[in-house]
């Protein structure tokens, strides 16, 4: 059987409903942010295999992916700093221990 | 050559705030921290030139810049226009608060200054590579402007769940715009609206643009992504929360305009959703903003149901429903952030938040109480204000349309009702409560606070009754937005 889009597409969007189910399900923080990370990769998947099969020329979807990729760095690194922030006030990484707002 | 042109012709207000952030940059780490409100004041000339820089924009025309990636047409200019105007006012309110920062002050104004480059590169945007690296530079510094306070923990929090609920939905964005590059091919938007006029595109793309659509209706708190909204208001630093309740909003909603032209093949069933998100989004506001005690808390619950009656513009996808729902920006932008500087102002003099601490207040200062009163009367929508004005017209769009919307219509005026009794209940503890409880002493000084302040209550008022100018601005706006129907004849 050869690989088509359709496959990579599958591939896909499994990987983004792990990752939305780990953002809803998951307790620890950590955890969160890595499946914030998964859906962004799934979201690659997507970019690469449409650029690979529709539009060769110009691989603006390649292009995109870059973008995201670097984007995606800056964001997680910026969620552990808020994170390591949190944790200095509150010792802990369970998202049921902060409540305080809430009205 | 080619590319300084570009810049001088579409983006010199871009350019000079790149200027003045490069310049805050290095002077962040020059600076002993004593003197580092020198940024304040580089900050406020820098946005000040870029206003100023504004006006050399040629309007009439659509100039592009960067491969056509930047579009610089006359809608984009007003935006781009009350986004600078909303950060200028939004650092003018950090002037005596800033000393909760520490030593971090430089840091302060560079985030902001960072995050309105990237709301004035995302009102211009013209391809879903520069949508999204606009949003991402708006949201990333946002995240870091809402839990600047690093110490309090109400502030980590708020970022927290802000990085959390932002990352989740702009995965879900990109998730649409993948689909909508694999659809058609290409990434400028632009080039997309001519293949969708001409293709059909196919169930998947409804799928898609629902997607799209909720990253921004995430950014402008909207009724299924509106849940962060009051944690972040609450938890943020005022002018943080001033911020993204005006700035980060009119950018949101500026690329939301932009995307309205996928609408192409499926106008029903976009504009029908749109329209009951934005009731959701009234309804969920208002009721919820019923009980609060924290004046931070309704602030929030108040903005999420004025983001549904911009909303409602957007829903109707006609020529006069955009030019409505910019109308009802720009007064919705004025009402706000004198809501928020009287916020500011009273926090920075008592350090409180509850509506009780408002108690009185008017025996004790008037101005205040009658210039406060006047920001939230027009919120609700009380004749004379411009927010009157402004529902008016908006819903004036609404009958245009015709019986198809008259539920859209009822609703709308049945939530305007609603909202008078949270509204009113600030202004009855500011006016009616005695004497006796006064809870809280305000000093009336002829600072930059009180000033602007009074400036903004002054317009509400002045821009109610002298409005034909604002309407025929944002009429001539709309007309430069692509939209899916061809009714321009009628509307002019």
């Amino acid at each position: 059987m050869e690989l088509g889009l359709v496959h990579y597409l599958i591939l896909a969007a499994i990987l983004f409903c792990i990752g939305i189910l780990g953002v809803i399900i998951s307790r620890n923080i950590i955890k969160i942010l890595i499946s914030i990370e998964i859906m962004l990769n799934a979201v690659n998947i997507n970019f690469a295999a449409f650029a690979n099969f529709g539009d060769l020329d110009e691989a603006k979807g390649q292009v995109f992916a870059i973008f995201i990729m670097a984007v995606a760095a800056a964001e997680i690194a910026l969620g552990l700093a808020i994170l390591i922030a949190c944790y200095n006030n509150r010792h802990s990484v369970d998202i049921e221990d902060y409540t305080s707002l809430k009205g | 050559m080619d590319f300084l042109l570009d810049i001088k012709t579409a983006m010199l207000p871009e350019a000079i705030l790149s200027l003045t952030i490069l310049m805050c940059t290095v002077l962040c780490f020059m600076l002993k921290q004593q003197i580092q409100k020198v940024i304040y004041i580089i900050s406020l000339l820098g946005l000040v030139i870029s206003l100023f820089s504004i006006s050399l924009l040629a309007a009439n025309k659509v100039f592009t810049a960067f491969y056509n990636s930047f579009s610089s047409d006359f809608f984009s200019v007003l935006m781009r226009f009350l986004i600078l105007a909303g950060t200028l006012l939004v650092i003018v309110m950090t002037k005596d608060y800033s000393f909760t920062f520490k030593n971090r002050q430089g840091e302060f104004y560079l985030l902001i200054l960072i995050a309105a480059l990237g709301a004035l590169l995302l009102a211009g945007s013209n391809d879903l590579i520069m949508i999204f690296i606009a949003l991402e530079t708006l949201s990333l510094c946002s995240y870091a402007l809402s839990g600047f306070l690093k110490k309090d923990k109400s502030s980590n929090e708020a970022a927290l769940k802000y990085l959390i609920f932002g990352g989740a939905a702009s995965a879900l964005m990109l998730y649409g715009f993948s689909f909508l590059y694999g659809i058609t091919g290409l990434t400028n938007l632009t080039e997309i609206f001519s293949y969708l006029a001409n293709n059909s595109g196919g169930t998947m793309l409804n799928l898609t643009l629902f997607t799209v659509i909720s990253g921004f209706l995430f950014k402008v708190a909207a009724f299924p992504f509106h849940s962060w909204a009051p944690d972040v208001y609450e938890g943020a630093p005022v002018p943080v929360a001033a911020f993204l309740s005006t700035v980060s909003k009119i950018a949101g909603f500026a690329a939301l305009v932009k995307l309205m032209g996928l609408a192409f093949n499926n106008i029903e069933i976009i504009s029908i959703t749109l329209g009951l998100i934005a009731l959701l989004s009234i309804t969920a506001g208002n009721f919820m903003a019923l009980n609060q005690m924290n004046i931070k808390r309704l602030m929030a619950y108040s903005s999420i149901s004025q983001t549904g009656f911009v909303l409602i513009g957007f829903a109707l996808l006609s020529y006069m429903g955009i030019s409505g729902a910019v109308f009802y920006l720009i007064s919705y932008l004025i009402a706000n952030l004198g809501a928020w500087l009287a916020i500011i102002i009273f926090n920075d003099q008592t350090s409180k938040n509850l509506i009780s601490d408002l108690n009185g207040i008017a025996y004790n200062n008037p101005y205040f109480a009658t210039c406060f009163g006047l920001c939230l009367l027009s919120l609700a929508g009380i004749p004379v204000t411009i927010g009157f004005m402004a529902k008016f017209y908006l819903f004036h769009a609404i009958v245009q349309m015709g019986p198809a919307y008259l539920w859209l219509l009822i609703f709308a005026l049945l939530n305007t009702i609603l909202s008078l009794f949270y509204y009113l209940k600030v202004i009855k503890a500011m006016f009616v409560c005695g004497q006796e409880s006064i809870n809280s002493k305000l000093v009336f000084n002829g600072g930059v606070l009180n000033t602007s302040f009074i400036a903004l209550a002054v317009l509400v008022v002045i821009l109610g009754i002298l409005v034909t100018p604002f309407i025929n601005i944002a009429r001539y706006s709309a007309l430069s937005v692509k939209l899916p129907i061809k009714q321009i004849e009628i509307f002019k």
